[in-house]
């Protein structure tokens, strides 16, 4: 009953256009109202506060100040220039430079969106100049977007292990190998379709040993950024929180050697992070609460148990929440797809005997496909606004194969769990 | 009225500058302790506690940029298939509940400013930061936030009952996708 009605009012609020904070308040307060005899509602200021002043939290602004000041900083677009001369031989040309900057660039910021349109706006032009498929090509872009959300540092394994209390550094580092792994099925997939069908391909162009040597000088920043976030986590120096204020710090002397930094740089890079963090912060402050409400209720409880007398061993529980992902993720937005549901799925998972690592790399997987999955996919329309013209519908068709992908990498985490696991035992 | 909601978001924009100079000034300061604790094996202390009242401050003082900016996510998928009647009365929805959030959160936000005060409750940390100080602040974005909630929301209903349809939609339409209807419209 309490599931029914709140999923009718969720989904129902949802597809009103209300926004997604706001209705994750009024559902804790409609079910708080409906479902308890007690005032719940008045917790409201103390749990934004605390969740407002969580150092794990923090690492969101930080990894978002980052990002913007790498982009702005015209580093996104030196990066593809250079994996464009590496790149660029192969049947498919400057595709596989799309998704080699998107998974770099996802290596040092954890935003999946910024990372795909900076790329359609680089990259863009010069499809169209070597006629390409424009359709494939803005597919692989929107799909290349989704690697920042898998690659560490991410902002979403933050969101899950905030949300369920799992290490992030181990979740970062157990998404490293499906991430490069994914992008080399990104790339395979460009590859065949291109081998296949090379009129997908556009005309290429000449580039000299020489060129590639020298463009290699680009692609240090990045690097760079790399090794300090990432290495001074694993070398036990810093926090996750801590390493994205090191990051930041790095990226702002990288800004500084580019003689990029003036007044109107600063304006733009605060305005563009306070934008992106306000929005993640207002969805999490509001989340903290429902989830507040959602406990006082015991709806944990209630779904264990539901799903209990069920009969369903684990395995196919598993396929449930999966289908379950695939469908909702066609119509929900992703960050609000992961602050509804995992609060509910992920210890009913758990209890089932599966590794919350695991089952958050799982998740981000769903949550990737649910990018670039119509109707309700950001990243397609990401690449669409940048792009313009023509009708959104053929970078949801261009999409498709890379969806497919995603669904390959899925079925593999499945049947082996330890390349998701195979470094996290190292860590403590 | 417009000149109003125009005065209010410069406001905001200046809020949001100032939380984002305050995130950098919180990365500088965290990136001197980790260095400071791994190169010299001492710590200023408390750092990461200022960082935390950091993250509350610049938050509550970014909402009200972003509604501004229109970039509190919103599911579009019907919307745009709504005839604009509809579409201006979802917008209004969108922004009452806003406000029954905002109103809500700005009393009992209140209430937790006014226990610390009164109980003059100090952090369980080295600092011993009086709670009611960061508390304060934090409380002085919320307010703001639920002030632009409700001037956008009297914005657009007195643009609408001015039949300023275009200007009602800049000021509390659905972002996403913005660009693609109009492009099916034509």
């Amino acid at each position: 009953m309490i599931i029914t009605v709140t999923m009718g009012i969720l989904l129902g609020m949802l597809l009103l256009s209300i926004p997604v904070a706001a209705t994750l308040i009024i559902l804790g307060l409609s079910i708080g109202e409906f479902f308890t005899p007690y005032p719940v509602y008045r917790a409201i200021g103390e749990i934004s506060w605390t969740a407002s002043t969580d150092f794990i939290l923090l690492a969101i602004p930080l990894f978002v100040l980052l990002g913007e000041i790498l982009l702005r900083a015209g580093i996104a677009a030196r990066t593809y220039s250079a994996l464009d001369k590496w790149l660029s031989w192969l049947p498919g040309g400057l595709m596989h430079a799309n998704i080699a900057t998107s998974a770099m660039f996802a290596a040092t910021s954890g935003s999946s969106v910024a990372t795909a349109a900076t790329i359609t706006t680089v990259a863009l032009p010069q499809a169209r100049k070597y006629g390409y498929n424009e359709s494939l090509f803005a597919g692989s872009i929107a799909a290349g977007g989704t690697l920042g959300i898998l690659i560490p540092p991410s902002i979403n394994l933050i969101v899950y292990g905030f949300l369920t209390n799992t290490s992030i550094p181990k979740l970062f580092i157990a998404g490293i190998i499906p991430g490069i792994l994914l992008a080399v099925l990104f790339m395979s997939c460009i590859l065949v379709a291109c081998l296949i069908k090379p009129e997908l391909s556009g005309g290429t162009k000449q580039t000299t040993w020489k060129e590639r040597y020298a463009s290699l000088r680009d692609l240090v920043p990045v690097l760079f950024i790399f090794l300090i976030v990432i290495g001074s986590i694993y070398a036990g120096w810093a926090t996750p929180t801590e390493s994205a204020a090191l990051g930041v710090i790095a990226s702002l002397l990288l800004a500084a050697s580019y003689r990029v930094i003036n007044l109107k740089f600063f304006k733009d890079v605060m305005e563009g992070s306070m934008r992106t963090t306000a929005m993640i912060m207002l969805i999490l402050v509001a989340a903290a609460f429902l989830n507040f409400i959602l406990d006082s209720i015991g709806l944990g409880e209630t779904l264990t148990e539901f799903v209990t007398t069920l009969g369903l061993s684990s395995f196919h529980t598993l396929l449930v929440i999966i289908a379950m992902y695939i469908v909702l993720g066609f119509f929900v937005e992703t960050l609000s797809l992961m602050v509804i549901t995992v609060p509910i799925v992920a210890p009913v998972m758990i209890g089932l005997g599966y590794d919350p690592v695991w089952f958050g790399v799982l998740l981000i997987l769903l949550v990737e496909m649910a990018l670039i999955t119509p109707p309700v996919g950001l990243n397609l329309y990401v690449v669409q606004g940048v792009r313009g013209r023509g009708s959104i519908s053929d970078i949801m068709v261009g999409s498709l194969p890379f969806v497919g992908m995603i669904i390959v990498m899925i079925v593999i985490i499945v049947a082996f769990p330890g390349l998701v696991l195979f470094f996290t035992d190292y860590i403590n | 009225m417009n000149k109003l909601v125009k005065h209010v978001e410069k406001i905001s924009l200046w809020a949001a500058w100032v939380s984002g100079t305050i995130v950098l000034l919180t990365a500088v300061m965290i990136a001197i302790e980790v260095v400071l604790r791994k190169v010299f094996v001492v710590s200023m202390g408390g750092a990461d506690e200022i960082s935390t009242y950091a993250l509350a401050i610049c938050c509550s003082w970014s909402f009200g940029f972003a509604l501004f900016r229109k970039a509190h996510i919103r599911i579009d998928l019907l919307y745009y298939r709504f005839p604009p009647a509809i579409r201006h009365s979802l917008d209004i929805v969108s922004l009452l509940f806003f406000a029954i959030y905002t109103l809500l959160l700005s009393y009992f936000g209140f209430i937790v400013f006014h226990t610390s005060w009164i109980r003059e409750s100090v952090a369980n940390t080295p600092l011993s930061t009086p709670l009611w100080i960061p508390q304060g602040i934090w409380l002085l974005g919320i307010w703001g936030f639920t002030l632009s909630v409700l001037l956008i929301l009297a914005g657009t209903i007195y643009n609408l009952v001015h039949k300023d349809f275009a200007r009602a939609r800049a000021l509390s339409g659905a972002a996403i996708g913005e660009k693609n209807t109009e492009e099916k419209e034509k």
